[in-house]
């Protein structure tokens, strides 16, 4: 049952950040394989456009804006790109906008929770 | 769901065996053998990409891999090096015994990067710890 408490651009930001997360683990668990390229997760820009196209069909499921994409970083000299700095800024950025991200749900849910409460 | 803390593991997992081929090649740097026997080889683990997915996170543009997998394998041959020293108790006629071929200065230097690499994957972990705990708080 959905009882439409999470908007559907948040819902996708929670999925987005929690994959971007993941990717960032898969990073450095691979901080020194050999010929190893960095991974990103990119869903802002797709989710905005489709948030300001009018009379859009609405946004449907998380995986539609997911995309990866290979790191362009320079190489190691073991043909590895993974930068141990660069990812634990945007995994600490990445927390942060979570974070955002679930305030926003939590407004909504805690407007319903007092109209259940009646006061 | 909490995929992150598996794909992090298999990091510290990576690290830590990593730690462990080296206190192996350490332990052995000056173990002896006869000219006649094959020399302690040097122990290295060798890493690998999981490109598989972890299960929930499937996207439209390709997917996100589930950490690192890893293998033992020897990192240097069972010549060894033959050093001359006839007072040794395994020495033979010609005087010469077989020392491995482990280079002390290499096993500190990856020593660092296993103890760097481990400590990066727990950072992960605590990171995770700290977004899937926000995530609980949600509708307390």
């Amino acid at each position: 049952m959905d009882l439409g408490l999470v908007n559907p651009a948040v819902r996708v930001a929670l999925d987005g950040l929690m994959a971007r997360q993941e990717a960032i683990a898969h990073n450095v668990a691979n901080l020194t394989t050999p010929n190893f390229t960095a991974t990103n997760v990119e869903f802002e820009s797709e989710l905005k456009s489709a948030l300001e196209t009018p009379h859009a069909a609405g946004v449907a499921s998380t995986a539609d804006f997911l995309t990866t994409e290979a790191s362009g970083a320079p190489r190691q000299q073991n043909g590895n790109n993974v930068s141990l700095e660069e990812q634990t800024l945007l995994g600490s950025e990445t927390n942060l906008r979570l974070e955002l991200a679930l305030r926003a749900a939590e407004g909504r849910f805690n407007a319903v929770k007092n109209v259940i409460g009646g006061q | 769901m909490l995929s992150i803390f598996g794909v992090a593991s298999t990091g510290v997992n990576f690290y830590r065996s990593s730690l462990d081929a080296i206190s192996h090649n350490v332990a052995n740097l000056n173990t002896v053998r006869a000219r006649d026997e094959f020399a302690v080889q040097r122990q290295v683990v060798v890493g690998s990409a999981n490109e598989s997915p972890a299960p929930g996170i499937v996207g439209a543009g390709g997917v996100v891999g589930s950490g690192v997998s890893f293998r033992v394998a020897h990192g240097s041959s069972t010549e060894g090096r033959l050093v001359y020293d006839p007072e040794h108790v395994l020495a033979d006629e010609t005087g010469y015994v077989r020392h491995p071929d482990i280079d002390l200065s290499q096993e500190m230097t990856d020593m660092i990067i296993a103890q760097r690499g481990y400590q990066a994957n727990l950072a992960v972990v605590q990171r995770a710890t700290e977004a899937y705990q926000a995530a609980l708080r949600l509708g307390r």
